[in-house]
């Protein structure tokens, strides 16, 4: 036989549990829009019976066991996987759709173009070889093209540094947020010790590491608590001590970039990154290189290509000083010495004689052209490296969109897991409001018996 | 599966972004007529129609050649059939020179007219196209044929002016004026032994003729106040005879040797202007099918891309017709 205050207590218990309930419905509708936040739930257990002896167990209500995050960590994983590949591959695609853009072709402004223009130019001085406007044309012309490849050059290379700093600035903001993470390993660690779980503080922790994986491919090993036991970040180059950034009792290591090389170092050693931001720019500007040095080759192929045939010694039009092409000063002050033909044993060309102005309009059209043959015309050179970039351009364009689909997919089953979704919310609200409405008339037929008992009973 | 409410508003914005995006697309491609922009759209059909862009451009280069010297050898020619009518008056006259009842009078003003049609011979051969001197070989500068003195001279060079027709093909134009002079003989001295100078068959005939010419017409002259019993009277008879003769025999046939010449040479240039016109036909069927080849390649069919446009822009429509419906939708709706 229980007591009627019994029975008052298991409705207040009742009451209390819903109204904590009711408490996480609210945080969780409050928090929907929050990034990274998980919804909660509040796990409800029977209170521990009472024994009666001779009838059995008597429910004594219910009792908060533990307010729960709903979260699938093997998804979590997967996510960060799969934003560390879509990351790399996005910022590859924009360094080199920047690059793109210098090379500028398809179009009638471009560098192939010109080339046909000087092509055109060194042919109708070779059929107007007493005229001094087609000189000028060539040389014109040529100045053209000198100038645009010293842009090309420029632009690249300024690419080249955009991306470096890129780098490094990736890597002070990874290392910002690998020390937010030791911070945090201490708030969670101070909230679990007491026994409870630190539910916002463990959503704050996966959204750090979500936004690490952008920057790089981490793998993190957590311990009892929801601390970060271990933050590895990529692979360790041969004979380098590691890639841990944070681990060995909450240490920071932090990474270094090297502006120079673009490379990343830890502890000196260098770490080598497939993922992330951080090696989609590394990735980029290792392609910056090779276009630059088969751009010089070109350059240098149509340069010395005309300057050999102009004259055997090299001293041609073009001038080449530290990398930038220009136009022999002789030549660009007075077009009119220019030379059309082949002096013949000594002799000065005939001033009808196109001969040699025929043979260099000519090697625009040949193939093996210059000191670096490789079976390609002037064009063909400028168009193999356009195709180069493009391909590589389209590729990573390809795996961006492929990715990004992946990654959707991933943070729609993740949120479908922890996502807030308000018309549940809501529902959970009418639930334990109702249950806690009950709840209450149970109190308020016990005080009515409570009344009956004491105030109409006996005298 | 449970979906929660960020679910819907971040599907809506991807699906918005989608749709948008391809959009964008193909309004970019309607307003540049162009199927592609970039090499990373395409990078294989890019290089191909940089390939083309770069075929045409040569293409032109060639045509303005073709063009340029084909009004080239037409001049040539216009200029080579003038000579072939004063080569044919210079044949009449000495045929009239040659006839026994012209007096010194009439072979005086023949060796006159060789004179001046030789001079018009000369000017033609001078001719200026485009400031350049048509038959000087290489020596573009200088008119290539002087006549001082009875006295033809070339001074223009040896060589031809190449022209690149297409990759690979060139035309040699024919501008050396020697061909004209015919080959060249020893120069004799008094006693008709060679100096070891060379001149010119041409040079020699010319100045040959005028000299026959010129004796025949001086011992007619003479002839009239010799009498006949003059010692020298039968010597110069016989100048006359033998000048009258010379005259219908070496230098008529000689004249038609060079006047054939003029129109080997002619005929040459003739063969030129066909392969020009040739080459002309040729560099336009290749501009044609070029032009053809790069459209197909680059060009957009308008038709085509407008309706994958109004496609495109149904489902931007419905996405978000749709997307707003359901985000608007909640639970709150209903509860009082």
């Amino acid at each position: 036989m229980t007591g009627l205050f019994s029975t008052l207590g298991t409705s207040t218990r009742g009451m209390i549990a819903n109204q904590t309930a009711l408490q996480t419905s609210g945080h969780n509708i409050a928090n929907t829009n929050t990034v990274g936040y998980s919804r909660q739930r509040v796990v409800m257990n029977a209170e521990l019976p009472y024994k009666l002896a001779g009838v059995g167990n008597l429910g004594m209500g219910v009792r908060i066991s533990s307010v729960d995050r709903i979260v699938d960590n093997f998804i979590r994983v997967q996510t960060r996987e799969a934003n560390s590949k879509y990351n790399f591959y996005a910022e590859k695609a924009d360094v080199l759709g920047q690059l793109e853009k210098y090379m500028n072709e398809p179009s009638d402004t471009g560098l192939i173009n010109q080339l046909g223009v000087l092509n055109d130019s060194w042919s109708k001085l070779a059929s107007n070889p007493e005229s001094t406007t087609a000189k000028t044309l060539v040389v014109e012309n040529s100045q053209t093209f000198a100038d645009m490849v010293n842009q090309t050059m420029t632009d690249m290379d300024s690419l080249k540094n955009e991306t470096l700093q890129n780098i490094e600035k990736s890597v002070l903001d990874f290392n910002e947020k690998v020390k937010q993470l030791q911070v945090l390993n201490d708030q969670i660690f101070a909230v679990g010790a007491n026994g409870e779980t630190p539910n916002d503080l463990l959503d704050t922790r996966d959204q750090l590491l979500r936004e690490l994986s952008g920057l790089g491919e981490i793998s993190a090993d957590f311990d009892m608590y929801g601390r970060v036991e271990s933050l590895k970040v990529g692979t360790p180059g041969v004979g380098t001590p590691g890639s841990e950034v944070l681990g060995n009792d909450n240490q920071v290591t932090e990474l270094v970039a090297d502006v120079t090389t673009g490379e990343v170092k830890l502890d000196e050693g260098e770490v080598k990154l497939d993922g992330g931001s951080i090696g989609g720019l590394q990735a980029a500007a290792k392609e910056i290189d090779s276009r630059k040095i088969e751009f010089q080759g070109f350059v240098s192929t149509v340069v010395d290509g005309v300057n050999g045939l102009y004259d055997k010694n090299g001293n041609g039009p073009f001038d080449t000083v530290s990398g930038k092409v220009s136009i022999k000063s002789t030549i660009k002050d007075n077009p009119s010495t220019l030379v059309t033909g082949k002096p013949d044993a000594g002799v000065n060309p005939q001033p009808g004689d196109g001969s040699l102005a025929l043979e260099i309009s000519k090697a625009f059209s040949e193939k093996n052209v210059g000191t670096d043959p490789d079976n390609m015309t002037f064009a063909e050179r400028y168009n193999s490296i356009v195709t180069k970039n493009g391909i590589s351009k389209q590729q990573a364009d390809n795996v961006v969109s492929a990715q990004h689909t992946v990654l959707n997919q991933l943070d729609v089953k993740d949120q479908s897991m922890s996502g807030v979704n308000i018309n549940e919310e809501v529902s959970d609200v009418i639930r334990f409001q109702q249950s806690f409405q009950a709840n209450a008339r149970v109190i308020q037929t016990i005080s009515e018996m409570l009344d009956t008992l004491i105030n109409r009973t006996g005298v | 599966m449970r979906v929660a409410t960020n679910t819907q508003f971040n599907d809506f914005l991807y699906n918005m972004g989608v749709s948008g995006t391809k959009m964008q697309k193909t309004m970019n491609q309607l307003a540049s007529l162009k199927e592609v922009s970039q090499s990373s759209e395409n990078p294989l059909l890019v290089s191909k129609i940089m390939n083309l862009n770069v075929a045409l451009d040569k293409n032109k280069t060639y045509n303005t050649e073709i063009k340029d010297s084909i009004s080239w050898t037409d001049t040539q020619d216009g200029v080579l059939d003038t000579i072939s009518n004063n080569m044919l008056r210079i044949r009449t006259l000495i045929q009239s020179s040659a006839n026994g009842t012209s007096d010194a009078g009439e072979l005086k003003a023949n060796a006159n007219e060789i004179r001046e049609t030789i001079q018009s011979i000369v000017d033609a051969l001078n001719t200026n196209y485009d400031g350049r001197y048509m038959f000087s070989g290489q020596k573009t500068d200088t008119p290539p044929f002087k006549f001082e003195n009875d006295e033809l001279t070339y001074q223009g060079s040896d060589g031809n002016l190449t022209r690149q027709l297409a990759d690979g093909v060139s035309v040699d134009l024919i501008t050396n004026g020697k061909e004209f002079m015919m080959g060249e003989k020893d120069i004799l001295d008094a006693g008709g032994n060679p100096t070891g100078a060379k001149e010119h068959e041409l040079t020699f005939y010319f100045r040959e003729l005028l000299g026959t010419l010129d004796e025949t017409m001086k011992a007619m002259e003479d002839i009239k106040t010799m009498a006949e019993t003059d010692p020298n009277y039968a010597d110069t008879l016989n100048k006359i005879k033998d000048g009258q003769e010379k005259l219908a025999g070496d230098d008529l046939k000689n004249i038609d040797v060079f006047s054939e010449n003029f129109s080997n040479v002619r005929t040459k240039i003739g063969a030129i202007s066909n392969r020009l016109k040739a080459a002309e036909e040729r560099n336009n069927t290749e501009k044609l099918s070029l032009k053809e080849t790069l459209s197909e390649r680059q060009d957009v069919d308008v038709a085509e891309k407008f309706m994958q446009y109004q496609n495109e822009y149904l489902a931007y429509q419905s996405t978000m017709a749709m997307g707003t419906k359901i985000m608007q939708t909640s639970i709150l709706d209903y509860v009082r």
